[in-house]
């Protein structure tokens, strides 16, 4: 059995994270091995290359590659091959029942018990005297390195992938097939230093962002490594700041008020975090039309229609039960209906049909929407498969957009950026009195991802649109953003302060908030401390929201309709 | 199917316990892995009639205890299933009741405290229920949502039992006598199943339940091949996606190799 594309192998993933018990990808390569994350199976083995992965898959589903027992192997290839021996049996006992019958059955695993209990005892074992078989050749190889620096990369930073392909075209890769112990060493020495410094990938990232850094090949003709040049603590700061700067600045010029040409002015306060109390008046929200760039974006082939099962998911949102009078069938009898059929009766006619209950039915459809899209700058940037967030955050928006217009709810779609606290736009891309159209179709193309993210009057915005002109008794705010606000005095503490305040007042007011981050690579405990853990929905494509929108949904107005329910109880 | 249930730990203990104490049991579990089977084989066990109420969303109260009926010009009364229940010592065994609104859900609360009374409005009655009444509840925790809908106070007067897929050779043993899968089938299965149920969940509505490899081993029993029979009873019921079928396809041929 032979593979020699790389998506009929890819396919064996299932396979693989189902004995490893977490998501791994399946290549080929040189050599089958593991870093933990992914199997690279041998382009040159006879056999069965199932059987390589599932013995790699085995190892990391049995915690074979644990990093403190993994340091001991580096550098010691007989060793780890001794360590693989006997780590493939145990996790082939540990796991036999989810291994294939075919696996299990392999003449090296036939002996009752494992030799070693635990991976610590394999080491122990492996680092010994003791005579043990050669591993036979579908166990594949360990190369603790590769595990280790994805461990690292777990440990330090949640864009790991990133700094793989960095990495790999560095040609570091080249250099561990070498298996040059020296070479492996450093490589361990340079891993284990703060990310930060010199060589990290945040440092190498914020370097080409900033153009301050020496050049790729500089850095790498430097084989031993200096001392961090960007001060740890201010480089996140340093990062968003430095990000948020370019992308707002780089491509567009400051827009002249006179540009407006959408319809009124708002003004809302924004929590001061020092002192404790609101700025009233402080940011000025100019409702706005999308902006005529010069070239428009072709709109059609992204623009997927939102599939029907999205339509299913939300279908039953904001449903509400009503009792239905002269019903076939039902709870309670319907008086007035009961009347007229006596006397039909009695007057010697039989009515054709006996509607006479009242039931319960739901069929009102009581719910409101306003979807805030966040088109700053920040959006622009690309994630690892260099795909703009943009681009599928307006995929999204679209989707559920057209989605809950077409189920009958009042809905509203925002594009938020803004230049400052004078200069906030909400761009209008869908009224809430508007039919869906052509017209919001082109909308979409115009908008442009410019600005920064003033993320609290945005929700300011949207809770005061569902709450005073769309006024529908069930309340839904969706936020695609990319995470974290900042604009021009707005940022960290103070921007979290006020977006999470901003999210209090639409809660007390009894509507649902829900922020969706769609490819983005912010971080999720950030979002989940703004929002709430249970109110964000990160997915890496627009197509996977459906698989839980419906339950964050139901599961935010539940929420909110409970505390409504409590406000009044109290106020009572 | 009469075959006796199999039990994978001490939940017929529990259940004999709080039937002999007029306790209400709550089963949690998730889909397929036996908890109607379970509540089926213990009322047989103890020799009461089971009446079985699959809950959802527009179950209303009257639907549970029962309505008023047109009868030429008169109304008639017609118990409902709980009604029922209570008046014939059945043991009543309401599924999946977190889909039942919470305004259903309360009319159950006298009964399911030291009270064990229900209140029929409607007729201005009140009937105590006799000691050999239960009421059994399932829910399956995995949808998490639903699991925030069950009111605390309904949930406090419940003994829980959580109910899981059985262990692997607990699981073989099943698929031997409910579908007379051979050993090595039952264990090829198994495997498939547990493996199934390790991936991230990503993608699929559920994992592999205990249900589906029994079709999946009675489909093999009559005749089919056993790709198709795993494909149609295991893997196309758990996605819809064609890449992620097809793979799960081509796992499941290693599984059955």
């Amino acid at each position: 059995m032979r593979y020699p594309d790389g998506d009929a192998i890819a396919g064996f993933a299932p396979l693989a994270s189902a004995i490893a018990g977490c998501a791994v990808t399946v290549q080929l390569g040189a050599q089958s091995f593991t870093d933990g994350r992914s199997i690279t199976v041998a382009t040159t083995r006879d056999g069965p290359i199932w059987l390589d992965i599932c013995a790699q898959a085995a190892m990391i589903g049995a915690g074979s590659l644990d990093g403190a027992l993994l340091r001991h192997l580096v550098g010691r290839p007989k060793t780890a091959r001794r360590y693989l021996y006997l780590e493939v049996n145990r996790a082939s006992h540990v796991l036999r029942d989810r291994l294939p019958l075919g696996f299990s059955r392999q003449p090296v695993f036939e002996a009752a018990q494992p030799l070693t209990e635990s991976a610590a005892v394999s080491l122990a074992l492996a680092a010994g005297k003791r005579a043990l078989p050669e591993p036979p050749p579908f166990f594949g190889s360990i190369r603790p390195l590769f595990a280790l620096r994805h461990k690292a990369a777990d440990a330090g930073d949640t864009a790991g992938a990133r700094s793989d392909g960095r990495e790999n075209s560095a040609g570091h890769g080249v250099k561990l097939h070498a298996e040059d112990v020296a070479t492996e060493s450093s490589l361990l020495l340079r891993l284990l230093e703060n990310p930060f410094s010199k060589g990290g990938w945040l440092s190498d990232m914020l370097n080409d962002l900033l153009g301050a850094g020496v050049s790729k090949g500089e850095r790498d003709s430097n084989a031993a490594p200096a001392a961090g040049e960007i001060p740890v603590g201010r480089v996140e700061r340093g990062l968003r700041r430095g990000v948020a700067a370019l992308l707002g600045t780089l491509n567009i010029p400051l827009p002249a008020l006179e540009d407006f040409t959408g319809g009124g002015q708002h003004v809302y306060p924004e929590w001061d975090m020092a002192k404790s109390r609101y700025r009233k008046n402080w940011v000025f929200v100019q409702e706005a039309e999308p902006w005529l760039g010069e070239d428009k974006r072709d709109f059609a082939d992204f623009m997927a229609p939102p599939s029907v099962a999205l339509r299913r998911q939300m279908a039953d949102l904001g449903l509400g039960h009503e009792m239905r009078r002269r019903q076939s069938d039902g709870t309670e009898l319907d008086t007035g209906a009961m009347i007229d059929y006596a006397i039909a009766v009695q007057s010697g006619h039989v009515p054709s049909r006996l509607e006479v209950y009242r039931a319960s039915r739901r069929t009102r459809r009581d719910l409101g929407v306003v979807i805030l899209l966040d088109i700053s700058g920040s959006t622009a940037s690309q994630d690892h498969e260099g795909q703009a967030v943009f681009k599928r955050q307006l995929q999204l928006a679209y989707q559920l957009g057209r989605t809950v217009d077409r189920l009958g709810d009042v809905s509203a779609i925002i594009g938020f950026h803004g230049w400052g606290r004078k200069q906030m736009r909400a761009v209008r891309i869908k009224g809430h009195h508007e039919a869906w159209s052509r017209a919001i179709d082109a909308r979409f193309a115009l908008l442009e991802p410019v600005g920064y993210t003033r993320t609290g009057a945005a929700i300011r915005h949207g809770a005061a649109l569902l709450g005073n002109i769309i006024r529908q008794p069930n309340k839904l705010l969706l936020i695609i953003t990319d995470g974290i606000p900042y604009d021009e005095d707005y940022e960290l503490r103070y921007a979290e302060q006020d977006t999470r305040k901003a999210l209090r007042e639409a809660r007390a007011a009894g509507t649902a908030c829900l922020c969706i981050s769609v490819g983005a690579e912010t971080e999720t405990g950030k979002l989940a401390e703004i929002f709430g853990a249970g109110n964000i929905l990160a997915v890496d494509e627009p197509e996977e929201a459906r698989l839980h929108i419906r339950q964050l949904c139901r599961r935010a107005l539940a929420a909110v309709s409970k505390r409504r329910y409590a406000g009044r109880a109290m106020a009572g | 199917m009469d075959t006796n249930y199999i039990a994978s730990g001490q939940e017929e203990e529990v259940f004999r316990a709080a039937w002999q104490n007029r306790l209400p049991l709550l089963l949690k579990g998730p889909t397929g892995c036996g908890k109607t089977k379970f509540v089926q084989s213990m009322a047989r066990l103890l020799g009461r009639e089971l009446i079985t109420v699959a809950c959802h969303e527009d179950l209303t109260a009257g639907d549970l205890i029962g309505r008023f009926l047109l009868d030429g010009v008169k109304t008639i009364w017609q118990d409902g299933p709980l009604t029922k229940a209570v008046r014939e010592g059945a043991i009543c065994y309401l599924d999946e009741i977190v889909e039942a609104r919470a305004d259903t859900t309360v009319v159950i609360h006298p009964l399911a405290d030291h009270r064990r009374e229900l209140n029929i409005e409607r007729l201005g009655e009140m009937i105590a229920a006799p000691p050999e009444f239960m009421l059994v509840m399932s829910y399956n925790p995995g949808y998490q949502s639903v699991l925030k809908d069950l009111k605390p106070s309904t949930r406090q007067r419940m003994v829980a039992l959580e109910l899981t897929y059985p262990d692997a050779p607990v699981e073989e043993r099943i698929l031997m006598q409910e579908a007379s899968a051979p050993p090595e089938l039952a264990s090829r299965l198994v495997r498939l199943g547990r493996a199934i149920r390790a991936l991230p969940q990503d993608g699929l509505s559920d994992g592999a339940s205990t249900r589906s490899l029994i079709s999946a081993a009675r489909l093999m029993a009559a005749g089919l091949a056993s790709e198709l029979a795993v494909k149609s009873a295991i893997i196309a019921p758990l996605s819809d996606d064609p890449v992620t079928s097809r793979n799960l396809g081509e796992m499941a041929k290693i599984y059955l190799a």
